[in-house]
C-alpha cells in the first residue's frame, strides 16, 4: 500500500477508532491524535512532492498543486479541529452538548477532511467528482451541527444545491469521458488525469467545450462562484466556528481545484481564451456580487463568508490573467486567504461565546473585552481585506501587476476597483467592532484560555508572507504556478 | 437493442414527465422506482449488446441502489410526515407544469444536437431523452416545495445523466460508478434525515418555510 493511501487512511481510521471508542471521554484525544498524525503525513507528501517532482502511485496523483492543497488542508483541519475542544468546551461542561454527539462531530469532521484529501489526491477526474460530492456529503452534517431551524434551513440548502451543481458537474465529466472517445489521433478512452493530460491536444473540443460550461456550473456552485453562491454565506454563518473556518479556508479552494483540472485541459486543447475569459468574468462577477453584502451587512459570519466570496473571485480572475505571475498570485491568495480566513472565523467562535450574538450592531469594544482574540481578530479582517504587511496584500498586489504586465488593464481596473470597495467594506466594520465601546455588561476575558497559543502559528506564518518570503517558499509556489501554466515534468 | 432502448428512454422521459405532475408522495415514488427499474433494463441491455461484463454489476447496483433500497427511505420519510404533516401544498398547477415541461423537452431535443451529431445509433435514439429527463429533473426540483419531491427531483437527474452516460460512453468506468453509487445512497439517506428533521422543526416538509437567512 503506497504512503498516499495512508494518508488519506489516517482521517478514516480516526473516524473508525471514534466509532468504536468504548468511553466517550477519551473523543477529544484521539481526534486531535488523529488529526496530528495526520498534519504530519501530509507534510511529508508536501516536502516529498515538491522536492522531488510528481507522484504517481497507483490510484493516486499528486504534483505540485496537489501537494500545496494536500498541505493547505492538513494544516487548517488539524488547526479547526485543535479549536474545536475550545469551541464546545463550555457546552459540553453544562451538559448542553453530550459526549455522545461531541464524537459524532468528531467523526464527520474526520470523513470531511478524508473526502477533501481525496479530491486532491487521486489521478482519475470521475473519481475525483464522486470525492467532491462525499465532501458535501460528509459536511452537510457539521453545517447543521447545532440543530437550530436556521442551521437547519442552512444545510438543507447548502445539500440540495451543492447536490445539484455537483450533478451537473458530473455531466460535465461525461462529456469530457466521451470527448475521449473522439480523440483526433490514436489514443484509449480514459478519465485518468495522465492519460487525458497528454491528450489534451487531441480530444474533440467541441464536447470539452460544453462539459467545461457544466464543470464551470457545477464545481463552481461548490466554489461559491456568483450567481451559484446562495447557499454560502448560509452555511459559513450557521455551521459551528471551526467548521466555518474549513469549509472557508480549503473547501472552496479544494472546488476550485476541480474546476482547475479540466481548466489545463481545454486550454491545452483549444488554447487559452476560451476558458481564461470564462473564469474572469467570473471572477469579476463573484467579486462584484460580493462588495454590496459587504457594504451592508448585518451578521459577523457572513461578513467573513462574503469576504470568501470576493477571495474565491480574485483566485479565478488571477487563474483567468493567464501568465506565471498571475499564477503565482493566485497561490500565494490562496496560502494566504487558507491561514486567515481560518484564524478569523476561529476568533468569530470566541467573539460570539463572549457576546452571545453574531449580530454585528450588539459587538463593540472587542480590543477592551477580548484583550487576544480582539486586536487578532481586527488585524485579520485587515489583513483579508488586503492591507500591508500580511499575505494578501502581497498576493492582490502580484496579481495586479500581472493585469497590467498582461495587458488585459480594462478588467484589472475593475479588479482593482472591486477590491477597493471590499477593503473600505471590512476596515469601516472592523474598526466599529474592535475599538467602539462594549456594553458594561460583557466582562474582559478570553473564553479559550489557550487560543493565543493556538493563533500564533498562522499569525507569525501571514506576517512571513508578507514581509519577505523564505526562499523555499518562493520555489514552492513557483511549482505551483508553473502547473497551472500546464508544464509538465 | 438500439430499438429497444430507445424506447426504454422514452418511457424514462414519460415517468419524468408524469412526475412534474403527479401530487400524491406514493405515486410519485411508484414513478420514481418504475423509471428507476426501466433505467436497470437498459443498462442490462447496454451491456449485452456491448459484451461487457462489468455493465451487468452495474445494471444489478442500478436496481439494487435506486429501485428497491432508494425507495425504501422515500417511503421511510414519507412516513415521517403522516404524523406531522400539514395540508397538501400549493404549487404550479399541473397543467401549467406540464407546458413548461413541454418546453423544456424542447429545448432538451435542441441542446442535444452538437452531441448526438458525433455518436452512432445509440446515441441518436436515446440521448436527447437523457437530456430531457436531466433537465426535467432540474425543474422538478426547482418549482417543488415539498422536500421529499425534491429529493425525488434530484434522482430524476441522476437517472437523466446516468442514461446519458450509457448511451454516449456505454457506461463510465467501473471505479467511477462505485462512487456514483455510493454518493447517491447516502446522499439520499442523508437527505431523508435532514426532512425528517425539517418535519420535527418546521411541522411540515415545506421547503418554503426554510426562508429566515438573508443578506
Amino acid at each position: 500500500m503506497s504512503f498516499l493511501a495512508g494518508l488519506l487512511l489516517l482521517p478514516l481510521l480516526t473516524a473508525g477508532l471514534l466509532y468504536v471508542v468504548p468511553d466517550h471521554r477519551w473523543v477529544g484525544g484521539i481526534a486531535a491524535g488523529g488529526s496530528l498524525a495526520t498534519l504530519a503525513a501530509g507534510l511529508a507528501v508536501v516536502v516529498r512532492v515538491f522536492g522531488g517532482g510528481p507522484w504517481r502511485a497507483g490510484f493516486f496523483y499528486v504534483d505540485a498543486l496537489g501537494a500545496f492543497m494536500v498541505g493547505c488542508i492538513v494544516g487548517v483541519a488539524a488547526l479547526a479541529n485543535l479549536y474545536s475542544h475550545g469551541y464546545f468546551h463550555r457546552s459540553l461542561g453544562d451538559g448542553s452538548l453530550s459526549l455522545q454527539r461531541f464524537r459524532g462531530y468528531h467523526l464527520w469532521f474526520q470523513v470531511f477532511v478524508a473526502s477533501m484529501l481525496l479530491v486532491v489526491t487521486v489521478a482519475n477526474l470521475g473519481v475525483m467528482w464522486a470525492a467532491m460530492e462525499a465532501t458535501t456529503l460528509a459536511s452537510a452534517f457539521l453545517v447543521g451541527f447545532s440543530g437550530s431551524q436556521g442551521a437547519l434551513e442552512a444545510s438543507w440548502k447548502y445539500i440540495v444545491i451543492c447536490t445539484v451543481g455537483i450533478t451537473l458537474a458530473l455531466f460535465g465529466v461525461i462529456l469530457t469521458y466521451y470527448a475521449s472517445f473522439h480523440l483526433r489521433g490514436p489514443g484509449v478512452p480514459s478519465l485518468d488525469w495522465l492519460t487525458l493530460r497528454d491528450e489534451a491536444g487531441e480530444l474533440n473540443p467541441g464536447l470539452l467545450r460544453l462539459g467545461f460550461i457544466f464543470i464551470l456550473v457545477g464545481f463552481g456552485t461548490k466554489v461559491g462562484l456568483a450567481p451559484m453562491h446562495t447557499w454560502l454565506p448560509d452555511a459559513h454563518s450557521q455551521a459551528p466556528s471551526p467548521v466555518s473556518g474549513l469549509l472557508s479556508g480549503v473547501l472552496l479552494p479544494t472546488a476550485l481545484y476541480g474546476v482547475l483540472r479540466f481548466h489545463l485541459l481545454l486550454v491545452k486543447d483549444l488554447g487559452p481564451a476560451y476558458s481564461s475569459h470564462l473564469l474572469l468574468l467570473f471572477g469579476l462577477v463573484s467579486m462584484g456580487v460580493a462588495v454590496p453584502f459587504i457594504l451592508l451587512q448585518g451578521e459577523l459570519k457572513r461578513l467573513l463568508a462574503y469576504s470568501s466570496l470576493e477571495h474565491m473571485g480574485v483566485v479565478t480572475f488571477a487563474v483567468g490573467l493567464g501568465t506565471r505571475l498571475a499564477f503565482y498570485g493566485a497561490a500565494l491568495q490562496l496560502l494566504a486567504h487558507a491561514l486567515a480566513k481560518s484564524l478569523l472565523f476561529f476568533c468569530a467562535g470566541n467573539i460570539m461565546e463572549k457576546y452571545g450574538t453574531q449580530k454585528l450592531p450588539k459587538i463593540a469594544g472587542l480590543v477592551g473585552t477580548l484583550p487576544w482574540t480582539g486586536p487578532i481578530f481586527l488585524l485579520m479582517v485587515l489583513a483579508v481585506a488586503g492591507m500591508p504587511p500580511f499575505g494578501l496584500f502581497l498576493s492582490e498586489l502580484t496579481i495586479l501587476r500581472a493585469g497590467f504586465a498582461g495587458g488585459a488593464a480594462m478588467v484589472t481596473v475593475i479588479f482593482l476597483f472591486l477590491l477597493a470597495a471590499v477593503f473600505a467594506g471590512l476596515a469601516f466594520y472592523a474598526g466599529r467592532v474592535a475599538l467602539g465601546k462594549a456594553g458594561s455588561n460583557v466582562p474582559r476575558g478570553e473564553p479559550v484560555r489557550w487560543f493565543p497559543y493556538l493563533s500564533l502559528a498562522p499569525l507569525l506564518a501571514l506576517l512571513f508572507l508578507g514581509l519577505g518570503i523564505p526562499g523555499p517558499l518562493t520555489a514552492g509556489l513557483s511549482q505551483v504556478a508553473a502547473v497551472l501554466g500546464g508544464v509538465t515534468p | 437493442m438500439v430499438n429497444l432502448v430507445g424506447s426504454l428512454s422514452v418511457l424514462m422521459l414519460l415517468c419524468a414527465l408524469s412526475l412534474v405532475a403527479l401530487r400524491r408522495y406514493n405515486s410519485s415514488i411508484v414513478a420514481v422506482s418504475l423509471q428507476s427499474l426501466l433505467l436497470a433494463v437498459a443498462t442490462a441491455l447496454v451491456a449485452h449488446a456491448m459484451g461487457n461484463r462489468e455493465g451487468y454489476l452495474a445494471a444489478i447496483l442500478t436496481l439494487a441502489v435506486k429501485a428497491v433500497a432508494i425507495p425504501f427511505i422515500l417511503h421511510w420519510v414519507k412516513g415521517r410526515t403522516d404524523s406531522g404533516g400539514g395540508p397538501p401544498l400549493k404549487e404550479l398547477s399541473p397543467g401549467w407544469a406540464l407546458l413548461v415541461a413541454g418546453l423544456v423537452v424542447i429545448l432538451a431535443y435542441q441542446s442535444a444536437s452538437p452531441v448526438t451529431a458525433l455518436g452512432g445509433v445509440l446515441i441518436r435514439a436515446s440521448f436527447p431523452q437523457a437530456m430531457s429527463i436531466l433537465l426535467l429533473g432540474l425543474f422538478i426540483l426547482i418549482v417543488r416545495r415539498s422536500a421529499l419531491l425534491q429529493i425525488i427531483g434530484l434522482l430524476v437527474m441522476e437517472n437523466g445523466l446516468y442514461l446519458s452516460a450509457l448511451t454516449a460512453t456505454g457506461g463510465m468506468p467501473v471505479v467511477v460508478e462505485m462512487g456514483m453509487f455510493l454518493d447517491l445512497l447516502v446522499g439520499v439517506l442523508i437527505m431523508g434525515v435532514f426532512s425528517s428533521r425539517i418535519v420535527g422543526a418546521f411541522r411540515s416538509l415545506d421547503t418554503d418555510r426554510l426562508h429566515k437567512l438573508k443578506g
